[in-house]
């Protein structure tokens, strides 16, 4: 299987990539914000990225877990009377 | 020990500091009953910090008492939830991973480039496009068993960011490492967790032919 480039890159987009999470995370200033929505409505490419990436955040946040079990709350509860008896 | 049989609730949901909504009957000042609000995102990290119960549950323990024994440090208005993420990542940097270190794992620093210079960043839009939809055919076991993969550093830093959260800035407080360290943490965790997805889907014939974006 080869992968296939359908046009190299340009250097505009190398920039962008590189402000991707930043984006994603909401970690830019706003004027470096606009430039990288108004790059990403233009370039599909760089949209797919944004995506890709943005489902991928999803599906990390929304992977279910387990709560604390009630005997670890039992134990640290126990801690803090102990603690305060000895006090 | 002082006898005890009250029944204590506490609200516990992500992101709500409910610490006057908690009906309890045993005595928990507001630094206390802050902290235990924490509990069910502590033990979910440590989940993934450690991979079992049964440290995890070691863990979180060892995080409160150090918190409630260090409490005068801690700065009251300030934010309490990163403060015990930041004591319960030292102790897991400290105890826990010596402990548990396995030969295969890699810490964040050496792990090769190799995995990351396949993630290539700019695929064509119709790869990119299948991979996308690949993602949808995953589930929260491939999730799951991709975040265990990476390397500490790296789950840890996209666990903070993208489950809990938090901003680069506190992340860098509570891993106690330059902002600048855990935006690359970020960047190669989560092409990593991209690859190795990747990598599952393609495995299971899950999306178009070519979603497996080898490099030939």
């Amino acid at each position: 299987m080869r992968k296939v480039r359908e046009a190299p890159m340009d250097n505009h987009c190398q920039v962008l990539l590189d402000k991707l999470f930043q984006y994603i995370d909401g970690e830019l200033p706003e004027d470096e914000w606009r430039a990288v929505s108004e790059h990403l409505e233009v370039c599909e490419r760089c949209e797919t990225e944004r995506r890709i990436y943005v489902r991928l955040k999803e599906m990390v946040s929304c992977c279910p877990h387990e709560d604390a079990p009630e005997c670890l709350r039992q134990r640290v509860l126990d801690m803090i009377d102990r603690a305060k008896g000895a006090e | 020990m002082a006898p005890y049989t009250a029944v204590v609730e506490i609200d516990a949901r992500p992101h709500e500091r409910a610490v006057g909504s908690c009906p309890m009957s045993v005595d928990l000042d507001d630094f206390e009953a802050e902290a235990l609000s924490y509990m069910d995102q502590l033990y979910a990290a440590a989940m993934r910090m450690t991979r079992n119960p049964a440290d995890a549950e070691d863990l979180v323990q060892e995080t409160y008492a150090k918190a409630f024994a260090a409490r005068d440090r801690f700065t009251p208005g300030t934010n309490l939830r990163a403060w015990l993420y930041r004591i319960q990542t030292n102790a897991f940097i400290n105890t826990y991973r010596k402990k548990q270190r396995e030969p295969k794992r890699t810490d964040a620093d050496t792990v090769e480039d190799w995995h990351l210079a396949r993630a290539a960043s700019h695929d064509s839009v119709g790869l990119a496009s299948a991979e996308e939809h690949a993602l949808d055919g995953l589930g929260d076991v491939d999730i799951r068993e991709a975040l265990a993969q990476l390397p500490d550093d790296f789950r840890m830093a996209v666990y903070l960011s993208d489950v809990e959260g938090f901003a680069y800035k506190e992340i860098a407080e509570i891993m106690e490492s330059p902002v600048g360290t855990v935006m690359s943490r970020l960047h190669r965790g989560r092409k990593m967790l991209r690859e190795m997805l990747r990598e599952h889907a393609s495995a299971r014939g899950i999306g178009a032919e070519g979603a497996g974006g080898s490099d030939g």
